[in-house]
C-alpha cells in the first residue's frame, strides 16, 4: 500500500464520518454512512490485494472488524446516551469475536462477562439515572450537536494517518514475527504442563496407570522433538522408559494465560490488586464527601452556621 | 484466492497469516481514531467516558494481535491489566460524574467550563 492511497482513504473516512456527525439530516447521514463504508472496505481490499494469491482471506476478521467499526462510529454519533452505550456492546461483542479468532479464548469470554457484563451495565445505570431525574422526552442539546467536529476529525485524520502509516506501509506492512515459530511455541506450552505436577501426573497416569514419572531436582522434563510430539522419562515396574503425551494433554488457552500470569508477572497481579482497591477507596471517598456537604447544606437550610465553610473563607481572603 | 477457513479454538499454535494480522491492526487503528474523535467532539460527559473504554478496547484488540503475532500469551496477560484498569476507571469516573450531576443536574460538559483557565 502506498502512503497517498492510505491518506486518501483515510481523508475521505473523515469526511464521511464528518456527515454522519450532522444532526438530524438523514440523507446526509446515509450519504456519510456510504462515503465511510466505502473507505473502509477500501483499504481492506488493499490489504487483500497485497497478500498472496494462496493466502487464506480472513473473512471472520473482516466481518468482526467491520461490526467493531460501525458499533464504534454509531456510539460516537448517535444522539441518544443510552444507544450510543448499547452499540458499545456490539463494539464489545465483535472484539471477543476477534478475540476468538486469534486464539485467546479466555480473554473473549472474560471481555464479554467484564466489559460487556459489568463495565457497560454500570454506564448504562448511570445513563439512566441522570436521564430519568432530568424527566425530558427525547434527547437533549448537547446530545446533539457535537462540539468542533472539524477540528477532531482532523486530529483523528493525523492520528489515523500516522498509525497506519506504521503498521501498513512501512515495509509492505506489519508481518508475523518470523521467529515465532509453532515449534518454539509448542515447546513453551508444554513447559507450561511441566510447570503443574499433578497435572502431568494425572495425564501420564492417565495413559499408564503403572508409571511414575522422573523427577529431577523436582521439575520433570518435558522433550519436544522438532516433529512436534513431546514425551516424558517415566518409570515403569522400576524400569526407565518414554511415554508420548497425547495431543489433548496440551494446556488450554487459560492455563497457559493463568500460568503466564501467575509464574511470569506476579508483581504485575499485585500491583491489578492494589489499583482495584485504590480504585473502591477512591468510589468511596467521592462519595462520603458528598454526604458531608449535604450535611453543611442542611445546617444552613434550617438557620444554623455551617460547620466549616466560614473558618475556610475568612482563612483564604486574609492569607492569600 | 483462497477461502478455506481455519479451525476455531485449534490446540496447536499455528503460524498467523498477515492478512489476518493487518486487517485487525486496522481494526483497532480505526477503533483507537474513532474514539479520540468521539472524546473530543461528545459533550456529555459520560459518553466522554465511554470514548476512552472504546479506546482501550482498541488498545485490547491491538496487544491481542501482537501476542498472537509473536505466539506469546504476554499480550493476553497485558489485556486483562488493561479490562483492571478500565473498571478502575469506570468506577472513579462515573462517581465523579454523578456527583458533578448532583451539584448541577446536566451532563454538559461544558457546563464545568469555569474550571478551564482562559
Amino acid at each position: 500500500m502506498t502512503p497517498s492511497i492510505l491518506y486518501l482513504a483515510t481523508l475521505v473516512g473523515a469526511i464521511g464520518l464528518f456527515l454522519i456527525m450532522r444532526p438530524h439530516r438523514r440523507t446526509t447521514r446515509v450519504v456519510g454512512t456510504i462515503i465511510g463504508a466505502a473507505a473502509i472496505a477500501f483499504l481492506m481490499v488493499q490489504i487483500l490485494q497485497a497478500l498472496a494469491d494462496d493466502a487464506v482471506v480472513p473473512i471472520l476478521e473482516i466481518v468482526f472488524g467491520l461490526g467493531a467499526i460501525v458499533g464504534g462510529v454509531r456510539m460516537v454519533t448517535h444522539p441518544r446516551p443510552v444507544f450510543a452505550a448499547i452499540y458499545f456492546v456490539l463494539v464489545v461483542v465483535s472484539s471477543a469475536g476477534i478475540f476468538l479468532l486469534l486464539g485467546a479464548e479466555f480473554m473473549a469470554f472474560s471481555l464479554v462477562i467484564v466489559y460487556a457484563g459489568a463495565i457497560l451495565i454500570t454506564y448504562l445505570f448511570v445513563i439512566m439515572l441522570a436521564q430519568e431525574a432530568t424527566g425530558t422526552a427525547g434527547e437533549a442539546l448537547y446530545d446533539r450537536l457535537p462540539r468542533e467536529p472539524i477540528a477532531a476529525l482532523i486530529v483523528g485524520f493525523v492520528l489515523l494517518a500516522s498509525i497506519g502509516d506504521a503498521l501498513l506501509v512501512v515495509d509492505g506492512g506489519i508481518k508475523p514475527d518470523p521467529a515465532a515459530t509453532p515449534a518454539k511455541a509448542l515447546t513453551h506450552r508444554w513447559s507450561v504442563l511441566a510447570g503443574m505436577p499433578k497435572e502431568l501426573d494425572a495425564v501420564v497416569a492417565g495413559i499408564n496407570p503403572d508409571a511414575t514419572l522422573v523427577r529431577s531436582e523436582d521439575m520433570p522434563t518435558i522433550k519436544v522433538d522438532p516433529a512436534g510430539a513431546a514425551r516424558v522419562d517415566v518409570l515403569i515396574d522400576d524400569k526407565p522408559a518414554t511415554l508420548e503425551l497425547p495431543e489433548s494433554a496440551l494446556p488450554t488457552n487459560s492455563q497457559v494465560v493463568g500460568w503466564a500470569l501467575v509464574a511470569e508477572f506476579p508483581v504485575s497481579l499485585e500491583v491489578a490488586g492494589v489499583i482495584l482497591l485504590m480504585a473502591m477507596f477512591g468510589a468511596v471517598v467521592l462519595a462520603r464527601r458528598q454526604i458531608d456537604l449535604s450535611e453543611d447544606e442542611r445546617r444552613v437550610a434550617a438557620g444554623l452556621p455551617p460547620l466549616l465553610e466560614d473558618e475556610d473563607s475568612e482563612f483564604a481572603g486574609g492569607d492569600r | 484466492m483462497n477461502l478455506a477457513m481455519p479451525s476455531l479454538l485449534a490446540q496447536i499454535p499455528t503460524e498467523m497469516s498477515p492478512g489476518t494480522l493487518q486487517v485487525v491492526m486496522l481494526t483497532s487503528a480505526v477503533l483507537f481514531a474513532v474514539g479520540m474523535i468521539g472524546f473530543l467532539t461528545r459533550r456529555n460527559m459520560i459518553l466522554m467516558f465511554l470514548c476512552t473504554e472504546l479506546m482501550f478496547q482498541a488498545a485490547a484488540i491491538a496487544m491481542i494481535a501482537f501476542g498472537r503475532m509473536h505466539l506469546d500469551p504476554q499480550g493476553q496477560v497485558f489485556v486483562i491489566f488493561i479490562l483492571t484498569v478500565a473498571a478502575a476507571e469506570a468506577a472513579l469516573a462515573l462517581g465523579l460524574v454523578v456527583l458533578l450531576y448532583r451539584r448541577k443536574p446536566t451532563l454538559d460538559a461544558e457546563a464545568w467550563s469555569e474550571l478551564k483557565e482562559c
